[in-house]
């Protein structure tokens, strides 16, 4: 399968501050590629580099075989791009926005799909619509293109699961369609339900680049259980538990990886209460990537 | 490009039509006025007659420029030197600030920027849509008069407009070039607008210093108000020496440093 993204050793610098510090990966034809990181770890920067808002003081980018740079306008014809928290012109109207998009890039077959599809007032003016409201019409403007390549960053922030879904459903259908989607967000399930790789950076650089299953292996999991009696904190001391945290009547615990060892291991006591829960993205990332 | 030309004009025409609607109000108040500022004119230049030289020094005028005895010196000191340099310089400044000022501060970059267009097309677009709106302008603002000197049997001298006009074309550009650089270097509307309004107030001090004092009068040059005066075309129909040659070498760099910066500037919403 071929490349639709190449980014190689990309750096951007502001001043002292390292932003993007060496990063690469690829992002290949039809696939959806989750660029996960928590706030600040430098998603947006890379994004904003690959839409060639801002330039990188080192590194290279490759969209579609061409130069990020040197043939922004023609890629910018086959990209898609959205944004969170979506911001547009307060006193023009969907249409309006419609109609701006339209005079730059030509008349768009899907528009009134789309506006069907998400349900969408497009005669009110952007200042008057609530933020799920901004956000379709945002969604609208990146896809009334057909775009090859759809590019978003961190789109479903703040939205209520109603909308999620209808975002997540509207791009499966890109998906379907071989449409690649490049899509940073710091919420792993929506990422599991989206994605087929990801890509983690943290701190400016790229620390994995997986595929969902086996970002899945590395899941980390929360445990509090209470027990009828004392239990050592030591019988729980093996592979994959970590930051064991004593509870008078109990234990707190993290667990990396597969859950049964945990649960076997639990079977041989007495449980009055037991929580298992996923662990946040963040959380995934200071635990199996502090080290690197 | 014209979509990007239609949209800007579309998004400043009430603020146009407000400003044309002010500088019209203002001509038709000042012109119907005149009859009666003749009639007084004896009495006007008596007064004037009073006033110590250095103030008329400190706004580039000469005693005669103030006898109002043509309607051509009476708008010349009462519009030209006054209202109309400053409903340019709130004009230019709102125009230029729509050029990317306006975009970055209102987060609206993103969606404009991620538009199959390339930049410098893109500034030259807004560029020439706010041009168009400043001539449309300047030309309603000079010309606008007309009607009204008919409608009060006023006499006038339509060459000594043209020349207005001509060298206020100039003077306008090299504000609006100003602005625009501005707006590209900065990344919010307030310190875009304070930048070219206080470099304007500077050069107006600097001009005003300049008629005060001798040993500094070579300071007038770095002074559009120097090489822009209104007095001097409507009331002598003339234009300073060199005037257009610097507004428009002026308007030619900034512009072309606006675009550079344009086209190579990070744009960070």
């Amino acid at each position: 399968m071929k490349n639709v993204i190449e980014i190689k050793g990309l750096k951007k610098h502001f001043g002292k501050v390292h932003a993007v510090d060496g990063v690469s990966f690829e992002v290949k034809a039809g696939e959806v590629f989750g660029f996960l990181g928590p706030n600040g770890a430098g998603k947006s920067t890379t994004i904003r580099c690959l839409m060639d808002f801002i330039r990188p003081t080192e590194g290279e980018i490759s969209i579609l075989g061409l130069d990020s740079r040197n043939d922004s306008v023609i890629l910018k014809e086959k990209i898609g791009y959205l944004s969170g928290n979506v911001r547009l012109f307060d006193k023009w109207t969907g249409w309006e926005h419609i109609k701006f998009v339209e005079s730059i890039r030509g008349k768009s077959k899907s528009v009134k799909e789309l506006i069907e599809k998400l349900d969408f007032d497009p005669t009110k003016k952007f200042k008057q619509l609530s933020s799920g409201n901004k956000q379709k019409l945002g969604l609208i403007l990146a896809l009334m293109s057909d775009p090859e390549l759809i590019v978003m960053d961190e789109p479903t922030v703040g939205l209520d699961p109603l909308l999620q879904n209808a975002i997540y459903e509207l791009l499966n259908d890109f998906k379907k369609k071989g449409k690649t989607i490049l899509i940073s967000s710091h919420n792993l399930p929506e990422v599991e339900r989206l994605c087929d790789r990801v890509g983690i950076i943290k701190q400016g650089k790229m620390v994995a680049v997986e595929t969902l299953k086996e970002l899945s292996g590395k899941r980390l999991h929360r445990v509090e259980v209470r027990f009828t009696e004392k239990v050592k904190t030591s019988d729980f001391e093996f592979d994959g538990v970590e930051n064991i945290e004593e509870l008078p009547d109990g234990l707190i615990f993290s667990v990396g990886g597969d859950l049964n060892p945990v649960l076997n291991k639990l079977a041989k006591y007495k449980v009055t209460d037991l929580s298992i829960t996923h662990a946040d993205l963040e959380e995934v990332f200071l635990k199996f990537y502090e080290r690197k | 490009m014209w979509g990007v030309i239609s949209r800007y004009l579309k998004d400043k025409k009430n603020f146009l039509l407000g400003m044309t609607t002010g500088i019209l109000t203002f001509l038709a108040m000042y012109i119907a006025l005149f009859p009666s500022i003749k009639e007084s004119a004896a009495q006007l230049a008596q007064v004037i007659e009073a006033y110590p030289d250095a103030f008329f020094k400190a706004f580039g005028m000469e005693k005669a420029d103030l006898a109002f005895s043509t309607v051509e010196s009476y708008l010349a000191t009462e519009q030209y030197s006054f209202i109309w340099p400053i409903m340019i310089v709130v004009l230019v400044i709102s125009l230029a600030n729509s050029i990317l000022a306006s975009d970055i501060d209102k987060g609206t970059a993103e969606l404009v920027f991620s538009q199959p267009i390339s930049r410098i097309k893109l500034f030259f677009s807004r560029y020439f849509a706010g041009l168009i709106a400043l001539i449309g302008f300047l030309l309603v603002s000079v010309y606008g008069a007309i009607p009204f000197f008919e409608l009060y049997n006023i006499d006038y001298n339509v060459s000594k407009f043209n020349t207005i006009a001509f060298a206020g074309l100039f003077f306008t550009v090299a504000v609006y070039s100003m602005a625009t650089l501005f707006s590209v270097i900065f990344s919010e509307k307030g310190k875009s607008s304070f930048a070219s309004a206080g470099m304007l107030v500077l050069m107006y001090v600097l001009n005003v210093v300049a008629s005060l004092k001798d040993s500094l009068a070579d300071i007038k040059y770095v002074s559009f108000f120097y090489y822009f005066s209104p007095t001097l075309a409507l009331n002598k129909g003339e234009i300073v020496e060199w005037s257009l040659l610097v507004f428009a070498v002026f308007s030619v760099v900034a512009t072309g440093l606006a675009a550079y910066l344009f086209n190579k500037r990070d744009i960070a919403v």
